[in-house]
């Protein structure tokens, strides 16, 4: 970009430079590269910037054929590549704003050493057309993603675990996420870490107005200043909610029906070591998955049929396909043994179940309501409730940001809407058994309901 | 406009050569300044927004 600087200006063009890493790495490149000291040098060590451009992140974009053409190129030039400087796994790109904000260009880098070609970079600025900002991912890398996902989908480990992101993400259409949610109120059950904070974070930096719904007064504040600091976004605050108590949900789920809800995430869960019974007489993972979310969205359904485009979102986990539904004894008074693990995956399982009769039930209203799956994310939940899992996984972990894609995108994208009571894993809806023995029936699928209406409507214990 | 409006708030901290810093929004690069009789400049026409792979 040096050598393409004085063409870059003399068309009119000034130039502003974002790195990953460090701010003595960037006065380092300044010095080395010898870039002019009027050309703004900026750092995004958190990568927000870069986040909110799409630009793509991942090792097998660095796998590529052609990136030792390009080093071979760069060389040439008589540029020697020292040490990386930031994150090793981010990739670039360049995009020209005319005065005001209109989008010029944008080249998404693909691959390592892969840059904008300058012809088409100066005649952006030159001409400065506005580009329909919808479709940036070739065809070519679509049908690249879904056939190796095609390969590593069977595997589940590569597909749950962070190749299996990267490898879904070539399919992604990044225009899917160039949406302003500017006025949309979007509400998210335990938003103070883990996926619940990446939905709230993704949704705020798109512009929502978001309410992190969260059992800790203090935690969700936390929260939420970091995504207000994070995003320059002020309309991000905290509703306290135990989503296992009943009368809590009654009382904040009416307090919030007052104004439009225009997405609602449920993410709270729990994972406990011993069997826990609620203030409500209910086993506390039935409750905090199933019984509390169903209320909440039952109290909440006059305010998200004052939406144009109400979402209702919940967030299961891939261990479900391990279980079969099981409503004979939810309240776990009949097995021998409590075992939380077990109890997660039913929960999860009735879940995705819920969340298809939900949109059955819900549906020519313009309410949606689907499920979805994180994959394997290295989340606190992970690493305090499931230790010895983390500790064989931790090495291929998606990060929070990447599990909790599929919430922000099924929020906030068009394209979602045309899905509901489906089962969403990265960006694409998935079939919702593969052992068997694990297919509720028709039958069960109604006493689910019944069960849940049952539960739903139980008053405290004396 | 709908990826300058996600990257507009986005505060980042700019190094400057003299070695200090100095937090920007990136909406400033292509937001028009207000104008000033007594003050002329030629604003550029275009902003171009490289994002490096990385530093080095």
């Amino acid at each position: 970009m040096r050598d393409e600087l004085d063409e870059i200006r003399a068309r009119g063009g000034e130039l502003v430079i974002i790195g990953n890493g460090a701010a003595h790495f960037a006065a380092a490149f300044r010095e080395d590269l010898r870039i002019p000291a009027d050309v703004p040098l900026l750092v995004d060590p958190e990568l927000r910037a870069y986040r909110a451009a799409g630009l793509r992140r991942g090792r097998v974009e660095l796998l590529s054929s052609r990136v030792p053409f390009h080093a071979l190129r760069a060389l040439r030039k008589g540029f020697r590549q020292s040490s990386v400087e930031g994150d090793p796994w981010q990739l670039g790109g360049v995009f020209v704003f005319a005065l005001g904000g209109a989008l010029a260009y944008r080249y998404v880098s693909s691959e390592a050493g892969d840059h904008a070609p300058l012809p088409e970079l100066l005649a952006a600025i030159e001409e400065r057309p506005e580009l329909p900002e919808a479709e940036a991912t070739p065809h070519w890398q679509r049908a690249l993603g879904r056939g190796l996902s095609a390969l590593v989908d069977p595997t589940v480990v590569l597909s749950f675990d962070r190749t299996g992101f990267r490898i879904h993400a070539l399919a992604f259409r990044p225009g899917d996420l160039d949406v302003d949610l500017s006025g949309r109120r979007c509400l998210i059950t335990g938003a103070n870490s883990g996926i619940g904070f990446e939905s709230a974070l993704g949704l705020a930096e798109l512009g929502a107005e978001v309410v992190l719904l969260c059992r800790s007064c203090e935690r969700g504040e936390e929260a939420a200043e970091q995504i207000r600091a994070r995003t320059a976004n002020r309309r991000v605050r905290v509703e306290v909610l135990d989503v296992a108590n009943l009368a809590a949900v009654r009382e904040v789920g009416a307090r919030l029906a007052q104004a439009s809800v225009d997405v609602l995430v449920h993410n709270a869960g729990v994972l406990p070591a011993e069997r826990v019974v609620t203030d409500d007489g209910l086993e506390q993972t039935w409750a905090t998955h199933v019984v509390g979310p169903h209320l909440l969205t039952r109290m909440l359904l006059p305010a998200l049929e004052r939406s144009e485009d109400a979402r209702v979102i919940w967030v299961s986990s891939g261990g479900m396909y391990t279980r079969r539904m099981r409503l004979d004894d939810v309240d776990w008074v009949r097995r021998s043994a409590y075992d939380g693990v077990v109890a997660y995956a039913e929960t999860k399982r009735a879940q995705v179940v819920l969340a298809e009769l939900w949109a059955e039930r819900l549906r020519g209203t313009g309410i949606i309501v689907n499920a979805m799956h994180p994959g394997w994310a290295d989340t606190p939940s992970v690493r305090s409730s499931i230790p010895g899992f983390y500790r064989m996984t931790r090495a291929i972990l998606r990060t929070p940001a990447e599990g909790a894609d599929t919430v922000v995108w099924l929020a906030a994208a068009e394209r979602a809407r045309g899905y509901s009571g489906r089962f969403v894993f990265d960006r694409r809806p998935r079939g919702t058994h593969w052992l068997p023995g694990t297919r509720e029936s028709g039958a069960d699928r109604e006493a689910l309901w019944t069960r849940v209406e049952a539960d739903a409507s139980r008053e405290p214990r004396a | 406009m709908r990826i300058a409006h996600r990257l507009a708030p986005i505060e980042l901290e700019q190094v400057l050569p003299s070695g200090a810093s100095r937090t920007v929004a990136l909406g400033s690069f292509w937001e028009p300044a207000p104008v000033s009789s007594d003050v002329p400049s030629p604003a550029p026409r275009a902003v171009v927004l490289v994002f490096l792979r990385h530093f080095g």
